[in-house]
This record gives structure tokens, sequence and C-alpha cells, in this order.
């Protein structure tokens, strides 16, 4: 016999929301105990009738007009009831409740509608985040900073203009200003953006680079480290133009606080004199300073004049910094790597052993900037030539691609948050059937998505049957996602999990190296 | 401040309002105000600031005036009138061709890099964007069939099954019936036909048969369709199908993209569907 259904819903009045909001909010009321299926929709003529025709309606609903929103549930008689149907109704209006602009019923809330409202209502803040569109961001940072605040300016397409001026104001009065385009800090404790959940500590960090810095932080935290503070400065800082102003003065903050032991520098390679004034600053600093300059080659250049350690990945940064910090020997660092590499050589033999003959290329399809990079620094260096793309959309040969670039993101959310792009590209690579490896990496933390396995755990599961698909995992157990329980979703799905990006990319290409088609070349 | 050349006269009510725009009915006409982050818009009043506890706008012959927690007014000679109306050009063979090409790389930008909650499904093999419960596949159903329907030419029952059809303020089908209408208006100028009549039809289908009027903010959509007047990012976007290359078409799509969070890829979805449509021999 067929389960009876219960259906019930309601009608909201003087409300508006985007599709995406109604959309979402559908979405988490079906995954809910018991919910059958659920709508959250606008009342025209037209979705009434097609909630009619699924069943979704019951004639209390059909008096809604079109500028009202329908909320419908389905419950299953057995497993719920009344009950449970008014306590998803509930929840939608919570959540919608949420999204709302509107402060309910004309309640007091601490929101403000300017900067100096948000000041009034925190007298004793001495920094503020701007997120706001570019063009709009320098000028409020110009506002927060004569205000004598520091700022983190979220916000990209800030004019270089802007941010030369922005940054020599600050310095002028001893503020600083974190972006633009600054995605992750730590302030005194406090993530920032998208950072990760990590134990104070007495390891400070520098960063020019967000996903470096989620890096690095992590992988100090899951090795029983900590972070005093960590600084971001967005990319641009250590370019010529502007000349490493917040990168240099977040050293000389970290250099004169006592809380802070070891400090570690992570960039792109920073412009030649940007560079210099680094290593002079870095060299009175009186603690020891750790740098990842990436695709800066740190072999053979531990100690330079300086006294900084040059590190060739993020994960042996904070390796080092971490062994700095404990006061053991920085050789220790690399025995242990060595062994990591033997142990992913080992993986590698038996991971490329069900590649047929035929499948002999990389994709890496990243969300992070900083990772991209480092696969191709990685890749490079084991002698895999990675192309560069004319055209994004179709990959040729071995490839990495950043996602999180602008022209990916228009219009959507980044792919730390929306898997839909990346999943659907993951499928496309995977269908190639020249293709032998998907490099990818997940990155956890405030702002990513909440439930990554649930996205990509299924398209993984798929596409593990025909390619090797290798994966990082930037984050800790104190994430709101929890690293444990993702690694393991993923090891569940069919993914070989590494410990670190820098891991991923090292067995992704000692796969490609050892793939039967190159064996049999060698050989023949 | 930029005032839209469609802003009427007169006295309007907060209708709704998002955190840089609010929307104010009167007399069943809409008019949206907001910060530089609303694009110029022949129904559009773009001012600096938005000022908190909105209740109501007059528009007057001079001046304008805000109601609300505090009364603000401005002078109309003070602000620039935004020309709304989409440029006119001659019919011509090499300009058939270029909207055919730029359409084609339109369509692959929308397939591949928009938002993946878009009308991709339509060119795409792919699970409809719903993708959840019954009534989300059945609204993405109907939306396919509405659309196949428009491609065979039965426009009036293209527009009757895409009307008020989807979830949010201005529903996907109405959003994309708009960028159909556009898509017409285009191909018409490209080849010498009368798109007109045939909009027509599809807007008097498209607000037919509500007990009241449809929303304002919807009928305000239709209205700008059936007089071919254009947002600023959507008209750049015309502009640039017409009479210029792929690049500058894709990058003023982005533009358009960004209005609201899936109409402005669902408006594109439906002005290249109806310029494929038109592509089978550019007969409208």
């Amino acid at each position: 016999m067929a389960p009876v259904m219960r259906v019930k819903g309601r009608i909201k009045t003087g409300r508006y929301f985007d599709s995406v909001t109604l959309m979402l909010v559908g979405k988490e009321l079906r995954n809910m105990k018991g919910v059958v299926d659920a709508a959250v929709v606008m009342g025209t003529a037209e979705n009434k009738k097609i909630l009619a025709a699924v069943g979704l309606i019951d004639r209390s609903l059909e008096k809604a007009k079109e500028n009202e929103i329908i909320i419908v549930v389905k419950v299953n008689e057995e497993s719920g009831s009344e009950a449970i149907a008014e306590s998803v109704l509930i929840k939608a209006e919570e959540i919608l409740a949420r999204a709302s602009i509107k402060s309910e019923k004309g309640e007091i809330s601490r929101s403000a509608s300017n900067l100096d409202g948000a000041i009034k209502i925190l007298s004793d803040a001495n920094l503020a985040v701007i997120s706001v569109a570019g063009r709009f961001a320098a000028a409020e940072a110009r506002r927060v900073l004569e205000r004598g605040l520091h700022v983190m300016l979220f916000s990209d397409n800030v004019s270089l203009e802007s941010e030369i001026e922005l940054k020599t104001f600050a310095l002028d009065r001893g503020l600083l200003v974190m972006g633009p385009d600054c995605g992750t800090a730590i302030i005194n404790g406090v993530p920032l953006g998208f950072a990760n959940a990590v134990p104070r500590g007495d390891i400070g960090i520098v960063a020019a680079s967000g996903t470096g810095l989620q890096e690095v932080s992590s992988i100090i935290a899951n090795r029983g480290g900590g972070i005093s503070q960590a600084i971001g400065t967005g990319g641009r800082d250590v370019k010529k133009e502007v000349g490493g102003m917040m990168f240099l003065e977040a050293l000389r903050a970290l250099k004169s606080d006592s809380a802070t032991r070891v400090i570690v520098l992570v960039s792109k390679p920073p412009d030649q004199s940007v560079r210099e004034r680094i290593t002079r600053e870095a060299a009175g600093a009186g603690k020891p300073v750790v740098a990842i300059f990436l695709g800066e080659h740190g072999q053979g250049k531990k100690k330079s004049p300086s006294s900084m350690h040059l590190c060739a990945t993020l994960e042996e940064a904070a390796l080092v910094a971490l062994a700095l910090q404990s006061g053991k020997p920085t050789d220790d660092v690399q025995s242990y790597l060595a062994g990591q590499q033997r142990e992913l050589k080992d993986r590698a033999a038996c991971a490329s052993k069900k590649c047929r003959p035929g499948q002999k290329y990389l994709r890496g399809l990243f969300s992070g900037g900083t990772f991209c990079i480092e696969a191709q620094v990685i890749l490079g260096e084991s002698s895999i030539s990675v192309k560069n793309l004319k055209d994004t959309l179709n990959s040729e040969g071995h490839t990495v691609i950043d996602l999180g670039e602008d022209e990916f993101t228009v219009g959507r959310p980044h792919p730390m948050i929306d898997y839909s792009l990346r999943n659907r590209r993951i499928y496309s690579e995977a269908g190639d059937s020249e293709v032998a490896v998907i490099l990818l990496d997940l990155v956890l933390g405030y702002g990513a998505h909440p439930d990554p396995v649930t996205e990509i755990g299924p398209v993984i599961r798929e596409v593990a049957k025909k390619v090797c698909v290798v994966c990082s995992v930037t984050g800790t157990d104190r994430d709101p996602q929890n690293r444990r329980g993702v690694a393991s979703g993923l090891v569940d799905a069919g993914a070989l999990v590494a410990p670190s990006n820098a891991a991923a990319c090292s067995l992704a290409g000692l796969i490609i190296k050892q793939l039967p088609t190159r064996r049999k070349q060698k050989g023949g | 401040m930029t005032i839209g050349d469609m802003v009427e006269i007169g006295s309007y009510d907060l209708h709704s309002r998002f955190s840089r725009v609010a929307n104010f009915v009167g007399g069943g006409r809409l008019v949206t105000l907001g910060t530089q982050a609303l694009d110029d818009g022949p129904l559009n009043i773009v001012i600096h600031t938005l000022p908190e506890g909105l209740t109501g706008l007059d528009v007057g012959m001079d001046t304008l005036v805000l109601h609300g927690r505090d009364v603000r007014s401005w002078k109309r000679g003070g602000g620039t009138r935004y020309d709304s109306e989409i440029a006119d050009f001659e019919p011509a063979d090499s300009a058939v061709q270029r909207i055919k090409e730029n359409s084609a790389a339109l369509r692959d930008f929308l397939c591949q890099r928009t938002v993946p909650s878009s009308l991709q499904f339509l060119w795409m093999n792919e699970a409809l964007r719903f993708g959840g419960g019954p009534f989300d596949y059945a609204v993405g159903q109907r939306i396919r069939a509405g659309a196949q329907a428009l491609r065979a030419g039965q426009w009036i029952e293209g527009a009757r099954s895409l009307r008020g059809v989807g979830i949010g303020l201005t529903p996907t089908g109405d959003d994309f019936l708009v960028g159909v209408m556009f898509g017409l208006h285009v191909a018409a100028r490209a080849t010498g036909a009368d798109a007109q009549s045939v909009v027509d039809l599809m807007c008097d289908e498209a607000l037919r048969g509500e007990p009241i009027s449809r929303e304002p903010i919807i009928n305000a959509m239709y209205q700008m369709a059936r007089q071919a007047r254009a947002f600023r990012s959507l008209k750049n976007l015309l502009g640039a199908i017409v009479l210029r290359g792929a690049d500058a078409v894709v990058s003023c799509a982005q533009s358009v993209f960004s209005v609201g969070e899936t109409s402005g890829t669902d408006l594109v979805a439906g002005l290249v569907w109806a310029i494929e449509k038109g592509g089978c021999g550019w007969r409208l």
C-alpha cells in the first residue's frame, strides 16, 4: 500500500526574496527528516498549477497571490505527522527571516547602515572588514582609516592607484590595510574571511596569498602548533608598484610582537626590490623567519645571509616553522619529507597500475590560486610540462586550472563554496580517455562549503572507476567541516588523499611518471 | 543621479526593499531606486546612497522627493537622463553572420561558465537545473516545453507555458521570455523583418489571465521588452552582439549576468534562444 502523505503549507505576505534564496531554502527543507518534498515559491498561477500537478498544494494555498510566497512541505504520514510538518514550516520561516534584510516588526538589531553607525555600536573596534563592490571599496577604506581603524579589504577590483594611496595613507598613521582582495586573516585569534579554526600559539604569518595562509596555518595547527597572528596583505602588495608596504609593515608588527616567536612569510615571488627589503627586514628580526616564495627555488638556500629559512613548498614552510618553534633541527623536516616522498612513490606505483595504456595526462582543477601555482612548480620540477591553455574551457595535455579565477566566478560563488562548476569539469575531464589523474584541492574553514563530501563525493565515486583522483584537504579538525571526516569521506569515495597540497601534487606527478604507457615507451 | 527615460511623474509607495535597491509602485507602474550598484535603466533612478526607512517616492516635473525616516529631495535638473532605446542599424548579411557567431559564443559561455542553476539545461544533455524534488523537476520540464514551443514558432503557446514559472520574485520563465523578446528585436533589426507583432503577441499572453494584474516588477519587465528599452548592461550587450566581436559580447554579458541571482543569465538564455531560432533561415 502506498504511504499516506500529508501536505501542509502557509503563505507569507510582504516579503521578497531572490530565486536562489528560495531555492536554497527549499533544498534545506527537503533534506530534513521526514520530508518527502518541499517548495518555497512565489504564488503565481502557473507555480500553483505545477504544485498541484505534483501533489504539493492544499486548498488553503490556492488563494496565494502572485506577490506572496508559498511555503509547502509534504511529509510521510507514517514517519511524521502534523507536528513534523509544522516544525518544518517554522524552520522555513526562520531561514527566510535570517535571509531578510528587514528586521522583524521593527525590533532593534545590531546592524548599521553606514560606518559611523557601526562604530557607534562597537565603539572599541579597531579593525573594519570591508566587502563592497570594488569601485566603492577604496572610498570606504579611506573613511575607515580616517577614523583610526585598521582595514581588511576583502573587495577586489580596487585600482592599483587606490591601493597605493590607501597604503601610503595608512602607513603614515601606523595602520594596516590588509588587501585589496585579502580573503583570509586571523587577528588576535579571530578568523576573518576564509580562515580555519586554529588554536592560538606563537607562530605568526604574513601572507600575500589567502590559500597559502590557510595551508600553512592548518598544517601548523594539525601538528600541535598555534598561530599568534596571521596577517594577509593581498597578492598585489609585493609587486614593484606597491613596494610591499603592508607585507613589510606586517613583518615589523610581528617582529615586535612578544607573543610571536617564529615568523612565516608566504607569497608568490615578490618583485626583486621588494624581495631585498624583506630580506633586510627579516635579518634584524631577532627571531627565526621562514619564507616560502612559491616558485623561487628553496633548495640550496636554506640559510641565506639574512638567516631566512627559504622553503620550496607551503608544507615545508609550516613544518620548518614548527621545528624552529619547538627547538628541533630543521634537518628533521627534510628527513620527514624524504620519508613521505618514499611513501608517495609506493602509493603512486599501486595507483598507476589501474590505469590503461593510453591514459597519460594529469588534470588539476583547483579552487585555491596558490595551490594551482604550487602544483605548476612541483610538476615542473618533475619534468611534467603543464600547458598554458589558450582556451581554459578545453584542457590539453597536462593541465592545471584555478577555477577561482574571475573568468570562472562571474555571477556565481567561489568554487570553495559552490562545487557545481568543478564537479562538471571533473566529469568532463574523466570523460577524456587520455586522462589518468585528476588532482583536486579541498579547502575547508569558515566561509567554505559546509559539507563538501556531499557535493563532491558522489562525483569522485563515479569518476574514480576510470581515473585516479588525488586530493588534498586544507583545514583542521576544529573547522566546521572537520578535516578528518572530510578526508575519510573522500577516501571512501575512492580518492587518494594526501597530507598536503604539495604532497598531492607530488603523488599525482609520480602516478603520471609510473603509468604503463610510459614504462613501455622507456622499455621499448 | 541618473533617471531612466521611462520614469513617469507620480507618487509611488515602497513595494520591496533589498540591500542596495528599493522598488516603488504607483498606479501599477514601477520605479526602482538604487545606489550605483544598480544599473542605469529605463525605470531606474540611481543615487549615491539609499536612505533607511523609506516609505515612498514622489517624482515631479522638477524634483524628486523621498519619504521615510527623513524626507530628502533632489532637483531633477541635477541628474542625467538615461536613454534606454536599443540601437538601430542597417539590415545586412554581414550583420546576420556576426549575430550568429556572437550568439554561438554567448551560448558556449552561458553553458560552461555561468551559474549552474541557470537555464543551461536547454542546450545541454544533463539534469535539469532545479534537480531537487518533483516540483523542481516539473518546473524544469515546463520551461523546456515552453522553450521548445517558441523554437517551433508557437509564440503564444510558448509564452503561456513560460509565464510565471519559477520560484523567485521574477520567475525564471518570465526572465527567459523577456530575453526572447529582446533577441527577436535584435534579429529583426539585422534582417529588416518586423518582430513587433510577435513580441506584442507574447507580451499580451504573458500578462493575460491573472486575477489581478501581474507583479508590477514583471509588468515593467514586459513593458520594457515590448518597447525594446533596455537597462544599460543589456543595451551594451545587444550592441556588442550586433556590432562587435565575441570577446566584447562575453565581456558585456558578464555585466548582465550580475543582475539578480539568476535573472540575468535566464534573460541571456532567452536572448540566445531567440537568435538561434532566427538563425533557421532568418525568417521570423
